[in-house]
């Protein structure tokens, strides 16, 4: 079972995202994080993978779906610790091509908050 | 799992029903479920196998493979459901449900379920023996069963770990390890339209069977859902 932690603060964070979406989108949030939750390791999720490059050390969750006609394309980052966790650091909606350099450095930015302070990850469940 | 019914999750439960007053969040997390789960059964039916290999296996070229295996695809043909259940040796369970029904049985996202089991007869043996021993025991511990061994509603609590020890012995099959009964706050779907209407969930590990396996019966007396 893997155990999610979310950073959050009282400004920004990955609750505080998700109240701002489109219910069919938190559906498939929900959907995608609860599968994983299930999971014994992240390696046997399809929809997980570990970054290279500038944003070495972080992992994605892709959740892709088509709403309507549109192609949505959603990504948090995050990265797994010892004792199957796994941090949720900073959701988006990917828009453009592969290039995540703002969104690794954001998520590189929490990582190193949480690692100052674990209380800005609580545990979260999902759905 | 081999069939094991597990306590619904309640935080699980209770977070869905919330969100699920929105008709586009659970119109849309059915769909997104539904096409997850099967992506995530189809991957591990291939295990270790190259997509090409498996696909000579299933009769399916190596292009139907990754596309089955994909979480977005949502086209799914029940002819070809059939088809892979066929070639794995399990079955496909497809029906229109209520939403308290969905919530029950999607609950389960284990190994076993994710990566059913394929026939067996030991299985179907040990299924039968299980299932008879847990129905005698609800009989004769005086709970009426409505709706098979699961979802038993007007259930008091006459329940004995005895008499359940006394069933498994009689018919020589193996006892559980502990055979606890224990009070659990416990959600079956007919809970969330009605109040204070009692449910028993029967879990254990139980298909198949074995010496050691652990076991429990879980008995509540509901009052929740309103």
């Amino acid at each position: 079972m893997i155990t999610f932690r979310c950073y959050e603060t009282k400004t920004v964070g990955i609750h505080r995202w998700l109240g701002d979406q489109p219910p069919e989108f938190r559906a498939e949030i929900d959907a995608v994080l609860e599968l994983i939750q299930a999971a014994k390791g992240l390696d046997e999720i399809l929809s997980v993978k570990a970054l290279r490059g500038k944003c070495d050390g972080l992992t994605e969750i892709k959740i892709d779906f088509s709403l309507e006609t549109e192609l949505i394309h959603i990504r948090i980052l995050g990265y797994e610790t010892r004792n199957s966790e796994f941090i949720l650091l900073f959701p988006f909606r990917k828009r453009g091509g592969p290039d995540y350099g703002t969104a690794c450095r954001s998520a590189f930015t929490r990582k190193r908050g949480v690692e100052r302070d674990a209380r800005r990850a609580q545990p979260c469940r999902f759905p | 799992m081999h069939g094991e019914r597990s306590p619904v999750d309640s935080h699980r439960l209770f977070s869905l029903v919330g969100k699920m007053h929105d008709k586009r969040y659970r119109d849309n997390y059915v769909v997104a479920h539904t096409r997850r789960v099967l992506a995530q059964q189809m991957r591990n039916f291939r295990g270790e196998l190259p997509q090409g290999e498996f696909g000579e296996l299933i009769g399916k070229r190596q292009t139907v493979v990754s596309r089955l295996e994909n979480p977005n695809y949502g086209a799914w043909q029940l002819r070809t459901m059939f088809e892979i259940a066929s070639k794995c040796n399990v079955a496909v369970f497809v029906r229109f449900v209520d939403f308290p029904t969905f919530l029950k049985y999607t609950n389960d996202l284990s190994d076993e379920a994710l990566h059913p089991e394929s026939y067996r007869e030991e299985a179907m043996d040990e299924f039968v023996a299980y299932e008879t021993a847990v129905n005698e025991f609800f009989i004769t511990s005086g709970i009426a069963s409505s709706a098979g061994l699961v979802d038993v509603e007007n259930v008091n609590d006459r329940t004995d770990a005895s008499v359940l020890s006394n069933v498994f012995n009689q018919r020589n099959i193996a006892m559980p390890e502990t055979g606890n009964l224990r009070g659990v706050q416990q959600i079956a779907p007919v809970g969330l339209r009605s109040s204070s209407i009692p449910s028993v969930t029967a879990t254990g590990p139980g298909f198949p069977l074995v010496a050691n396996n652990p076991f429990s019966i879980e008995i509540d007396t509901m009052a929740s859902g309103d």
